[in-house]
């Protein structure tokens, strides 16, 4: 069985790494490697940005919340498939058509060049770095559990193999890598989903039985004001709706690759159809897990456990796949991420200004594997402060940047400090909320007044953006004309 | 001042788009949007559509029906912004 399994993995990763290093030819440039020529196709942003959009964590952690809080978490877990509505509708196409009129290769660029000042792009680059590493890491260390749980590979090993296959492919082609491995990821995940749900139904006797069973087990799960207040829920779909937009970064990205106008509005279909059928899939599989394994406590484990004891090992080693796949497409684009954050946002702007491409593209690669590197040897044990940080990595980073982004495209008002404020505040206010709630209740998921911690930031932090922008000079008519016209 | 990364390609962007109605605000969309996404956070609140007599079921309309709600929307505000954009010349 392991060995089975380990084939069909391996051959998975050696594919992807054969896909990166193939695309990896067409890089000759800065604008090749950020943003892979700003020449991509619908089928590739779509489908790229939908892989990581749906990171491992809400592969498999998700669908056991849910399995364990019921159909009262549904709604929140449903809402996740408007992330593309809302970023491409408010990003999309204005993000890709300013960065196309001023040659941005980073959101850094972009605000720089909105708020004409290159502090906000330092301060920017700053918490990409210091907030994404934890995230990244904490998926290295997701993706090495697979390995150790299902091929009995130990944990060091899977790390390594998994991490540098990653980081060796992603170093070496740049956003092309990323984006073609995201998008036969994303087919993956897809073709894994469309197999295990008719098994998974099919095993606990169809919709109507399940519901049924699944009533059995708690009848407060099949209530939408079952487990969590309803506070936590209201707020819940209000930050994985609007906020997401912040905390999705990776995903927003590839927005810059886009070809043109016709193929971002294409793209936009292709990732809500598949983001529906994605999370739609959840709302079977989640019930359908604890159904499935009532005993199980452990969140992360149902999907696994439904791939282990429903499909013959050939077809489960895809659905293994279609975890990794998860794993690695969030990994590989935060990886870019940070090293663009490093490379060209922090060295080539502050540091070494005047280096030829040629060298910027060496820098970019050196940083982006030294980066990797780093999160491969953290993630080898990595500190329990780590594992903390990560579960408020997203949520800060939706309350500093989901409002600021929006007011970046659509409201002419906003100025440098209203912006600086507004992201440096939504963070704060974030990241204090946290910290209330461990110390009123001794725990990181347990927030004042039940409020998600990255609503309540992003909120003050709009609040903050509106006022102090009302409060300072505006930025000059020829940025706004090239924003807004 | 406007930043601006690589002129050579900025000059020639910038010329193609400078007198264009390039970008327009779709405000009664993303209004909708909001509304939509307040209306959902709503039904916890009062417990709908989940009515004892139809628990189950309940939970499918909402979660199916709100995938068709998207994918409906999306190809119609694609469809809407096509159309704009050829009738003005644009695309």
């Amino acid at each position: 069985m392991n060995l089975q399994y380990g084939i069909i993995m391996l051959s998975y990763l050696v594919l992807m790494l054969a896909i990166g290093l193939y695309v990896s030819k067409r890089v000759k440039g800065l604008k090749d490697y950020w943003i892979a020529g700003g020449s991509q196709g619908a089928e590739v942003v779509g489908l790229s940005y939908t892989s990581t959009h749906v990171s491992g964590s809400s592969f498999m952690g998700a669908i056991g919340v849910t399995s364990f809080l019921g159909y009262n978490f549904l709604p929140v877990m449903a809402i996740s498939a408007a992330a593309p509505w809302f970023s491409f509708q408010f990003l999309g196409e204005r993000l890709r058509k300013v960065a196309e009129r001023i040659g941005a290769l980073t959101l850094p660029d972009i605000f720089e060049a909105r708020y004409e000042t290159s502090k906000i792009k330092l301060l920017v680059a700053m918490i990409f770095i210091v907030g994404f590493i934890p995230y990244l890491v904490a998926q290295l260390k997701g993706g090495a559990t697979v390995f150790n749980v299902f091929l009995g590979v130990d944990y060091r090993y899977g790390l390594l193999i998994f991490g540098l296959i990653v980081v060796l492919y992603t170093v070496i082609g740049g956003m092309y890598a990323v984006m073609w491995t995201d998008l036969i990821q994303a087919i993956i995940m897809l073709v894994g989903f469309v197999i295990l749900i008719p098994v998974a139904l099919n095993f606990v006797g169809g919709f109507s039985s399940l519901n049924a069973q699944y009533g059995a087990i708690d009848p407060n799960l099949l209530k939408l004001t079952g487990v969590k207040p309803v506070m936590w829920i209201v707020t819940g779909i209000i930050f994985w709706s609007i906020f997401q937009m912040g905390g999705g970064i990776a995903p927003i990205v590839r927005f810059f690759a886009a070809k043109d106008t016709k193929t971002m509005r294409r793209a936009f279909i292709y990732a809500v159809c598949a983001c529906s059928f994605i999370y739609g899939a959840y709302i079977v599989l989640a019930p359908a897990g604890l159904v499935m394994f009532p005993d199980n406590t452990n969140a992360d484990m149902f999907i696994p456990l439904m791939i282990k004891e429903l499909l013959p090992p050939l077809v489960g080693g895809i659905l293994m796949g279609a975890l990794l796949a998860a794993m690695m497409s969030t990994i590989d684009s935060v990886l870019l991420i940070i090293g663009s954050a490093a490379s060209r946002d922090i060295f080539q702007k502050f540091i070494k200004p005047e280096a030829p491409e040629k060298t910027q593209l060496l820098v970019a690669r050196v940083f982006t594997f030294i980066i990797g590197v780093v999160a491969i040897i953290i993630a080898l044990n990595p500190p329990a402060v780590i594992l903390w940080l990560t579960t408020f990595t997203w949520s800060i980073n939706s309350a500093a940047f989901a409002i600021p982004l929006v007011a970046t495209f659509w409201w002419r008002r906003a100025t440098k400090m209203g912006a600086i404020l507004g992201i440096s505040t939504g963070a704060i206010v974030c990241f204090l909320w946290y910290f209330a709630g461990w110390t009123m209740y001794n725990a990181w998921n347990v927030w004042p007044l039940n409020i998600w911690p990255g609503v309540i930031g992003g909120a003050i932090g709009g609040l903050v953006l509106v006022v102090a922008s009302y409060l300072t000079k505006p930025v000059s008519k020829e940025t706004l004309d090239t924003f807004y016209t | 001042m406007v930043i601006k990364y690589g002129d050579k390609m900025t000059e020639s962007v910038s010329s193609k788009y400078s007198s264009s109605k390039y970008i327009k605000p779709p405000l009664l969309r993303f209004l909708l949007m909001i509304f939509f996404i307040f209306f959902l956070a709503i039904c916890p609140l009062i417990d709908w559509p989940m009515g004892p007599a139809h628990l189950s079921w309940g939970a499918h309309i909402l979660g199916w029906g709100l995938y068709v709600v998207f994918i409906v929307s999306s190809f119609y505000m694609v469809y809407i912004d096509n159309k704009r954009d050829k009738e003005a010349g644009e695309l």
